[in-house]
């Protein structure tokens, strides 16, 4: 038998003998790069620039330091929206978890919870998200990378740009150089090599939030009951605002169903970490998950799983999102949102990366050259939804972060409802009197609530 | 002897009778994971009213015979030549073979010693026969004569049981410090005989140039254990340790990372890649108990856990939890044994 | 002439990720990712300091494993390894450590000269330490087990093996089979440069017919043992007594009545 018979069909062996992807490099031929382009990072923005690029030719190298790729990334877990189709039209047959059918909003108070739960039959005809595992859905994300050609490379940690005459011209790593035509920075959060490239200033405390999460394992059935959802391939997804966690920490909670599991986890203000002299974030995510009104929904459950990462807050965080044979794509760009009431930033990731392949083709199809200014990148990102997003809700951190939103407001809300609901034999008050009386009973001056409240009708 | 051979079974598996039991030296002495063989290997052989037959290999061997037969093997048969004075795997494997197929054992026991190991390795693909590795649990099924070897298997967590039931002889070795080495009795009655060997050139190709003789510290037969983990800080904790050890007559243990960054010697690593022990009690010292830890240590009688962090994975399976700073505790637990062995009350309590 | 050294290579789940459940007591394995055994990782590094001394040093890697076992392939090729060839068939599933032996034999046959195989001391998913050993019975060659070091010198392989009272150094003719401690060395990281140029480079893949045995020989049907029963090992239950900071007294008092200590 040959040998080239029997090698398995998806290795990398096999795909140089049938030449199904281009690792000697002819389709940049005349360039003298290594690969057209190096794609940092293997999380949704670069796994979905990499597919992209590969399925038209482009010769791609994506390089992750997880190995297998993406196996250290945490996110809470739902992927809003149908962006990821333009590169992988089967992934909802992939590794998701449950489509969302019940939303829910909660303010926690010591003492109480004030929620809307959200559910509606118009979800099945609105794309709402998947809950998803990101080790899972990561690694079947490069794997898809790897199938359309890509080089996939893991547990390999690149240091920083190579760069030439103020061009990118690849990357370094172990002191070697590899180079490409253009670099897609999907790196995450971290942003270590942007920063160490000079290319992105260090991000402030205010623009940086810690996100911790669990994952709990629980029977399929127990939660399909516990949260009364419609059938096992339906799920429920929940933010809180955690108004009464100690020394007067801001952080938002959530909590999302898998299939056989639920996600929980905090975003906390690295600020405010600091304040209180706390490295310890593990001590957060327990008061939530102790707090009377969450510590049901967990009973009988086991830890399977527990991480933590850093969420870039405040949306566009970086000077540029490109320069001369670069692009930051995915929360290295700074593209999530988060206003308290839901927390996204794997479609921004997923869209920007897709954007990213499309400027360079773009630029390939008029003959490129080592170090050309991405631009278009920008004009091409703006008419997206990420742009968009990211200009409209500019300066949303000021408010989601806000003590009215995190403090007063649960407080006010507990009292009125307290108000409202309790029979003490007096005559029923009108709503707004008891809202005005509660407030007036609160230090916390009534301009500062006031700015915040008018911030989060312009903004939110 | 170059070339493959294949795995047929032996047509005539009836025929193998008794246990073969390899009692292994060291510098000249019979070891104690040898010794552990022959209360297992006597039960086995005398439940289906066979023998318990002893090998010893060596030079000057027969002193260790008379001890063997001593311990309680039925019989021992003794190999001795020059060559064969220290261990080496292939004159050691060659001679152990020829002896099994003469005997024709139902069932071969070695301890899973490094050299233990070593030799049933060879043994095993020579005799074209299964064996199984680290048992803790050994017995045999009466009506079938099928050695039933447990081992823990997914960390320590599940008892796999496993046969081999068409080859033989039936091998296992076994992990020491978990069978108990008998009485030994002077009057013991047994047959014993010595047989000299010679080796073939061929086989002695591999020159043991030196041998830097190390004393080690066995663990596992220790009836009290305090162990230290990265909680220790510095290396000087291991200072207390050792003080609060010597007050109640323990050994000192160690996690791996301790040992890693040369805080304390390896052999007092206790875990996956250290020792297995199972003593009385082992009083833990800020280690948070992760799998590799806990498998080396969870068959302990009674666990004690002083640790800083009360959720650590180590007070899951401890018996008492003193949720502490061990710098704290540790002083006062020692003077509370002073206190206590010396008849004197605690100061607070004492009559004024 | 080239020196032919073999490295035998497994892929195991990683066991700083499996974790116990402080419950059940069972393993939860559904997390790990797979790796190379460490000790094989020390084994690569052993063959590599052989490479880095004496010129004219070829090494391959092998392993017996399904097809994604090409991983730890690549990465030991990453880490300055010339060769690498996977040895998978259906046919080899649920094979023990006889077959196991036989088949890596056969496959290092097969290779043509060979002059040093290096192994790990055990697996951490089977940890028998009866493969290395067992290839070297198959082949009908030295072998030094559980060694901290190997060198050469005058033609001869020398190598330290640790054993419970003291560390033997032996001396051997190759072709020789050695088993490499866990934590013997600390193995090299691959580089980026080379991960790209291992996989260009690629692996080969060699199936049963590749080397010449039967079905019956390998995989389930040819090992002699059977897996008869699994069951969790009963567990004592613990309480979980809570002691503080100034009750030692009544701590000793507890387990001096109880009889856990003798004083
Ligand atoms: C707790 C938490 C909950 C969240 N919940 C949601 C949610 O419900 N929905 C949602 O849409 N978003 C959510 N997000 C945000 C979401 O996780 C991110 O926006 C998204 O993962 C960004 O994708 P990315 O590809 O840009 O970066 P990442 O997913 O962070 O991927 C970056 C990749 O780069 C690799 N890498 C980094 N540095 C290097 C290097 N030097 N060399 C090689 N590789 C490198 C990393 O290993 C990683 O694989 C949440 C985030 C957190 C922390
Ligand atoms: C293949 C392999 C094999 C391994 N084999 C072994 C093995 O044989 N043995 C082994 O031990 N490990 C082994 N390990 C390593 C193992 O996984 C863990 O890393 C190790 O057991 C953790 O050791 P530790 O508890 O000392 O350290 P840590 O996990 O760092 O724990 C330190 C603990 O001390 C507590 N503490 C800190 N300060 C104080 C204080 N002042 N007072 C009281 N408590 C305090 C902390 O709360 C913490 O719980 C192996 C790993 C691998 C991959
Ligand atoms: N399937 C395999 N392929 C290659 N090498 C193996 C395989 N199984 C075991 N080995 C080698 O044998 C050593 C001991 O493994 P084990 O006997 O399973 O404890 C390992 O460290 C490897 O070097």
């Amino acid at each position: 038998m040959e040998i080239s018979e029997i090698i398995h069909e998806q290795s990398y062996t096999r795909q140089i003998i049938e030449n199904k992807n281009s690792y000697y490099g002819f389709y940049n031929a005349g360039s003298m790069s290594e690969f057209d382009v190096i794609v940092v990072g293997a999380g949704p923005a670069g796994a979905s620039a990499a597919i992209k690029l590969a399925s038209a030719k482009a010769n791609v190298l994506l390089v992750d330091r997880a190995d297998p790729p993406g196996s250290k990334n945490v996110s809470g877990g739902v992927l809003w929206g149908d962006s990821l189709s333009q590169v992988a039209p089967d992934w909802e047959k992939g590794p998701v978890e449950r489509y969302v059918e019940a939303k829910g909003v909660s303010f926690l108070t010591k003492d109480s919870r004030i929620s809307i739960d959200f559910r509606s039959k118009k979800f099945g005809e609105y794309k709402s998200g998947y809950t998803v595992l990101r080790t899972k859905f990561d690694a079947w994300l490069a794997k898809k990378a790897k199938d359309s050609g890509a080089m996939v490379v893991s547990g390999v940690t690149v240091d920083r740009l190579s760069m030439k005459d103020g061009k990118v011209i690849g990357v370094e790593q172990g002191g070697e150089t590899i180079t490409s035509d253009a670099v897609i920075l999907a790196e995450g959060a971290n942003s270590r090599i942007a920063i160490d490239s000079g290319i992105k200033k260090k991000p402030s405390d205010r623009n940086i939030a810690l996100g911790i999460k669990e994952v709990i394992k629980l029977p399929e059935k127990t939660i399909t009951d516990r949260f009364g959802l419609s059938s096992a391939k339906m799920g429920f997804a929940s933010e809180y605002v955690l108004g009464f966690l100690e020394g007067g920490v801001r952080a938002g909670g959530f909590l999302y169903t898998n299939k056989e599991s639920l996600s929980i986890g905090a975003v906390i203000s690295m600020g405010d970490l600091r304040k209180n002299n706390q490295t310890y974030s593990f001590n957060i995510i327990e008061q939530f998950k102790e707090h009377p009104f969450i510590a049901p929904l967990l009973e009988g459950g086991r830890v399977e799983e527990y991480s933590a990462h850093l969420v870039p807050e405040g949306g566009l965080t970086v000077d540029s999102i490109y320069g001369k044979g670069y692009m930051i794509a995915g929360d290295a760009a700074g593209f999530t949102f988060s206003n308290g009431l839901v927390l996204q930033g794997m479609n921004y990731a997923v869209v920007s990366g897709i954007v990213a392949a499309d400027s360079f083709l773009q630029r390939k199809e008029k003959g490129i050259e080592a170090g050309a200014n991405f631009s278009n990148y920008m004009d091409n990102l703006s008419g997206t939804f990420v742009m968009k997003d990211m200009k409209n809700f500019k300066g949303v951190d000021a408010v989601t972060w806000s003590k009215s939103i995190h403090q007063t407001i649960p407080a006010i809300a507990e009292e009125a409802m307290l108000n409202i609901f309790s029979e003490n034999g007096e005559p029923k008050k009108h709503m707004l009197k008891i809202l005005l009386k509660s407030m007036a009973g609160r230090k916390e001056s009534k301009k500062e609530l006031a700015v915040d409240l008018y911030r989060m009708m312009r903004r939110l | 002897m170059v070339g493959l051979v294949n795995a047929e079974p032996p047509e005539n598996a009836g025929e193998y009778k008794n246990v073969l039991i390899f009692l292994e030296t060291r510098q000249g002495k019979l070891a104690k994971p040898g010794l552990e063989m022959i209360s297992v290997g006597a039960a086995i052989a005398h439940k289906v009213n066979e023998e318990l037959i002893g090998i010893v290999m060596g030079n000057k061997i027969e002193g260790l015979v008379q001890e063997a037969g001593e311990y309680g093997c039925d019989k021992v048969i003794g190999l001795k030549s020059k060559d064969l004075e220290d261990f080496r795997t292939i004159p050691y494997s060659v001679n152990l073979s020829e002896l099994i197929t003469e005997l024709k054992p139902n069932i071969l026991l070695i301890p899973a010693t490094r050299n233990g190991r070593d030799l049933a390795s060879r043994i095993a693909v020579r005799s074209k026969t299964g064996v199984t590795a680290d048992c803790t649990e050994l017995d045999i099924d009466p009506a079938e004569r099928i050695l039933q070897a447990r081992r823990p298997t997914y960390g320590e967590s599940t008892l796999a049981e496993i046969l081999c039931k068409r080859h033989r002889p039936q091998m296992a070795t076994a992990r020491p410090g978990i069978f108990s080495v008998p009485e030994r009795d002077p009057k013991r009655k047994f047959v014993s005989e010595i047989r000299k060997t010679t080796i073939k050139k061929e086989f002695l190709k591999k020159e043991i140039v030196s041998f830097k003789p190390k004393s080690t510290l066995d663990l596992t037969s220790a009836k009290i254990i305090v162990s230290g983990g990265l909680g220790l800080g510095k290396p000087s904790g291991f200072k207390l340790l050792e003080e609060l050890a010597g007050e109640i007559g323990a050994s000192v243990g160690a996690s791996r990372p301790t040992v890693d960054m040369g805080w304390i010697e390896r052999d007092h690593q206790v875990g996956q890649t250290g020792q297995s022990v199972r003593p009385d009690i082992y009083i833990a010292c800020g280690i948070s108990g992760k799998a590799q830890h806990i498998m080396g240590m969870r068959l302990s009688k009674n666990i004690v856990s002083i640790n800083t962090d009360a959720s650590a994975e180590l007070n899951s399976i401890s018996d008492y939890i003193i949720n502490e700073d061990l710098y704290k505790v540790i002083p006062e637990l020692i003077d509370a044994i002073k206190r206590r062995k010396s008849g004197e009350k605690k100061p607070a309590e004492a009559p004024a | 002439m080239t020196l032919e050294i073999v490295v035998m290579i497994k892929q195991v789940p990683d066991s700083q990720e499996v974790v116990i459940d402080p419950v059940t007591f069972t393993l939860n394995r559904s997390a790990a990712r797979n790796v190379i055994n460490p000790a094989d990782e020390n084994a690569i590094e052993a063959a590599l300091r052989i490479k880095d001394k004496e010129k004219d040093v070829h090494i391959t890697v092998i392993t017996m494993g399904p097809p994604f076992a090409e991983t730890a392939l690549i990465d030991a090729m990453a880490r300055g390894v010339d060769d690498a060839i996977l040895v998978s068939d259906r046919a080899f599933a649920g094979a023990d450590t006889y077959p196991t032996g036989l088949t890596l034999a056969a496959t290092i046959t097969r290779m043509g000269k060979f002059d040093i195989i290096f192994a790990g001391e055990e697996s951490t998913d089977s940890s028998t330490g009866h493969v290395g050993p067992g290839v070297a019975e198959f082949l009908g060659i030295e072998q030094a087990s559980y060694t901290s070091s190997t060198w050469i010198e005058d033609e001869f392989v020398y190598a330290d093996r640790e054993l419970e009272d003291g560390i033997e150094t032996v001396r051997m003719k190759s072709p020789c089979l050695i088993t490499v401690l866990t934590n013997s060395n600390v193995p090299r990281n691959p580089t980026l440069r080379m991960k790209i140029d291992s996989i260009k480079k690629g692996i080969k893949t060699w199936s049963l017919a590749d080397i010449g045995l039967k079905p019956e020989w390998v995989g389930l049907k040819g090992s002699p043992t059977i897996v008869k029963s699994m069951r969790t090992i009963n567990e004592k239950k613990r309480e979980g007594k809570k002691f503080k900071a100034g009750e030692m007294d009544k701590f000793v008092d507890e387990l001096v009545s109880k009889g856990i200590l003798k004083l």
